[in-house]
């Protein structure tokens, strides 16, 4: 009878540590990252994967127009796969220890593609974005009346490298095809070898996502006329949900380092993000500081967000310096109408 | 003699009476000539006609009055018995109790009428000298007849009660029916035919067919009476577009973005339409991602729209492009762009205005400008950015091809 009930008793125990087990797996599931890949090699759609074929046509005139090495086209790998809705693919290309990603959308359930490259050069374990689909004209699918059909977009910002040595970045994929345009959301890690898709947000609409260091604000515009912008944190591998954007949650990113921009377009963002606040302060000083970085033609238009940032606040001599600044860029060639009422402002603004 | 003379006037009542002279006024009336005369014996006053209905205030009635006896003191008189306000007779003002008009010895007298406001105007013709006589009286009516609105939006998803109603207020006499005529359906994919459903002095209009579209010239007649009015169905999917990229915005935005969309039924370009219609320019693949939203959808009946006081904007919008008067040319554009409403936008308009300002010889659409694909429509041609100066940069810019490689890739232009 003892015997009996000893037995019971192991084979109770020895199904509570199963459960146990089972429970704690599936625990890690919610909390860490899946370490498989999501796709393999073989399971691509098939129409998706003749589609591939073609695009790889394609690629050695990429590279001759920008990218490096030679045949890539053998070489390239798929490493991840975005089901839906974008049916986004990222490959890795890999040559002479250089890495390559480029992503691409194809349906597979018909002949319509929607490409967009993105391709990375990787430098150690920073990889930085050297060319987009739209630079190559190769790449653009066109209909039999000559026009073009592939009009996504895919924008690629790296993200801040995390303690665990993994590179980390957001894609951006814009549905083409009218505006405000549809986008998606999709932050990745990568660990030299797999892609893994860490976080998404999808069918997004007439927004946008604008990123600061590890702290993003993805804002989305309703059927119904409102808007809602959150905050999103990248923390030790995984993206947090911070709360809907205001300036305590900016100035709680900013106080934990989350919040530091890392170039000029990043200072252009949080200038965007403080002014959109009210912070009119803290925008000009990223504005200033994004100029300091920056002084090329590209940063051009941040003059005209500082001289009207100034004049919001009374600084009307700051206004009209700053209009002088942009007026006298070099490479500037502005129009006699322009200069004028660049003119007219910069004595309207300085006028006792 | 007498009897010649008799005789001639007789004949001249009955002529003026009935080939009275319309071109005198501007209005309708069913009699022009009022003639009141007392026959030879003295004893009986004829007025024809008793009544005559005009439908507007530039009337002017001729009244002839004739006395027929052989005596001369036997005459006849008009007076003005009762009216909203004083009269003209030939010109001058006259108030109630005048007499209008008399004979004397000439045996007929002849006046103009003219009336100053809308109403009934009674008149009695007595006799004085001779037999007694039983005075007779007629009446002058005049009353408007002209269809309210002018025009109508009709959506063949449904109509703001009150603004699907053609009424036409008056007190003419006779039956009222509506009939309609199409008069065009350009740019639209499918006609539909309108009904009316009527209730006294006005009717209902309705549009039939879902999705149709048409413009009709539509008539009120009454008795001799008749005033034209317009129906506009514009296809809905127009309506519904201007609802999904344009919902919250002025009416001269809505308008503009139908006006692209007519822009591209016109353009030589292809479009990924199937025909060069309204509706298919709407759907057309990849071209209003509005088209997938909900509010879009919602809008395929003012019931279901999200907003009805933005339905029934769009619809009128939606209506003057279709019909043609509305439509703003916007120097051909045929895209647009909202930079001030994605994230960051205000970055957006600045680049814009930089691009204005430096007059950038290069397609708009070219990355150099690094405009957001967010707002910036993917287009396949040599792109130039508009702006007009009624529509605020920051809310919405239009896209067109660059008329040549020597023009800025963004311009501001006027509106018209």
């Amino acid at each position: 009878m003892k015997i009996t009930s000893l037995k019971i008793s192991i084979v109770l125990l020895v199904f509570a540590a199963i459960f146990v087990n089972v429970m704690q797996s599936q625990q890690r599931r919610i909390t860490k990252p899946d370490p498989t890949p999501i796709i393999s090699d073989k399971n691509i759609a098939l129409s998706c994967d003749s589609q591939l074929a073609h695009l790889f046509a394609s690629v050695p005139s990429l590279l001759t127009a920008g990218a490096e090495s030679s045949d890539l086209r053998s070489r390239a790998t798929p490493v991840a796969h975005l089901s839906e809705p974008d049916n986004l693919l990222v490959t890795r290309l890999q040559n002479r220890g250089l890495a390559y990603l480029v992503g691409y959308t194809c349906h597979p359930t018909s002949t319509e593609l929607k490409s967009a490259f993105q391709i990375f050069k990787a430098n150690g374990n920073h990889y930085s974005a050297v060319a987009r689909s739209q630079d190559f004209s190769t790449l653009s699918e066109k209909d039999a009346d000559g026009s073009r059909v592939d009009d996504a977009s895919l924008d690629v910002h790296p993200l801040p490298t995390q303690p665990n040595q993994q590179t980390y970045f957001e894609t951006t994929f814009i549905q083409g095809g009218g505006t405000p345009a549809e986008f998606s959301v999709v932050v990745w890690s990568w660990d030299g070898d797999t892609l893994h898709e860490i976080f998404k947000k999808a069918f997004l609409r007439a927004g946008g996502v604008q990123i600061v260091g590890s702290t993003f604000a993805i804002t989305d515009n309703h059927n119904d006329g409102s808007s809602t912008a959150e905050v999103y944190q990248l923390n030790d591998g995984r993206v947090l949900f911070s709360g809907l954007l205001n300036k305590t949650i900016l100035a709680q990113a900013e106080a934990s380092g989350r919040l530091i921009a890392r170039n000029s377009e990043e200072l252009n963002t949080l200038g965007s993000l403080w002014e959109s606040l009210g912070e009119e302060n803290r925008a000009i000083a990223a504005y200033n500081q994004s100029i300091q970085q920056d002084q090329s033609e590209n940063n051009r238009f941040i003059y005209l967000a500082l001289s009207e940032l100034y004049e919001k606040t009374g600084q009307n001599v700051a206004a009209a310096n700053t209009l002088e600044r942009y007026k006298n860029l070099p490479g500037n060639a502005l129009t006699p109408e322009m200069r004028l009422e660049l003119e007219q402002k910069v004595q309207q603004l300085t006028k006792p | 003699m007498r009897v010649k003379l008799k005789s001639s006037f007789i004949c001249s009542a009955a002529l003026f009476i009935l080939f009275g002279a319309s071109v005198l006024s501007q209005a309708t009336c069913t009699f022009q000539n009022v003639a009141a005369s007392r026959d030879s014996s003295g004893r009986t006053i004829t007025v024809i006609p008793s009544i005559s209905e005009c439908d507007s205030l530039s009337t002017r009635i001729n009244l002839q009055v004739f006395s027929l006896g052989s005596n001369p003191f036997w005459t006849t008189q008009v007076t003005y018995t009762s009216g909203p306000t004083n009269i003209l007779v030939n010109g001058a003002s006259t108030r109630l109790g005048s007499v209008v008009a008399k004979t004397g010895f000439s045996f007929q007298a002849q006046v103009a009428l003219g009336f100053l406001t809308y109403g009934d105007y009674n008149f009695t013709t007595s006799a004085s000298g001779g037999p007694s006589t039983q005075p007779q009286s007629f009446t002058i009516r005049i009353s408007p007849f002209q269809l309210q609105p002018a025009q109508l939006f009709i959506a063949t998803g449904g109509t703001r009660p009150d603004l699907s109603v053609f009424s036409v207020p008056t007190n003419l006499s006779g039956n009222l029916t509506f009939n309609r005529t199409m008069v065009s359906n350009d740019k639209g994919k499918l006609p539909t035919d309108i009904s009316f459903a009527q209730s006294g002095l006005s009717a209902k209009v309705t549009a039939l067919t879902q999705g149709g579209s048409g413009v009709f010239s539509v008539t009120a007649k009454k008795s001799i009476f008749t005033s034209s009015g317009q129906v506009i169905v514009p296809p809905q999917p127009l309506i519904q577009i201007l609802i999904g990229e344009a919902q919250g915005q002025s009416d001269v935005v809505k308008t503009a973005v139908a006006s692209v969309i007519r822009n591209r039924t016109i353009s030589r370009r292809n479009f990924l339409e199937d025909k060069k219609n309204y509706t298919d320019e709407v759907f057309a693949r990849k071209q209003f991602a509005s088209t997938s939203t909900s509010r879009f959808i919602h809008a395929q009946s003012r019931q279901g729209a999200d907003s009805s006081s933005e339905y029934d904007a769009a619809l009128i919008d939606a209506g003057r492009v279709f019909l043609g008067t509305g439509a703003l040319n916007l120097s051909g554009a045929i895209g647009f762009g909202s930079p001030g409403a994605v994230a960051g936008g205000s970055l957006e308009v600045k680049k814009v205005k930089d691009a204005l300002a430096r007059c950038p010889k290069i397609s708009a659409s070219d990355k150099q400008l690094n405009f957001s694909g967010l707002w910036f429509p993917t287009v396949d041609y040599d792109s130039q950015i508009v702006i007009f100066n009624s529509i605020d940069a920051g809310v919405m810019v239009f896209i067109r091809e660059r008329p040549s490689k020597n023009d800025c890739a963004v311009i501001a232009l006027g509106l018209n």
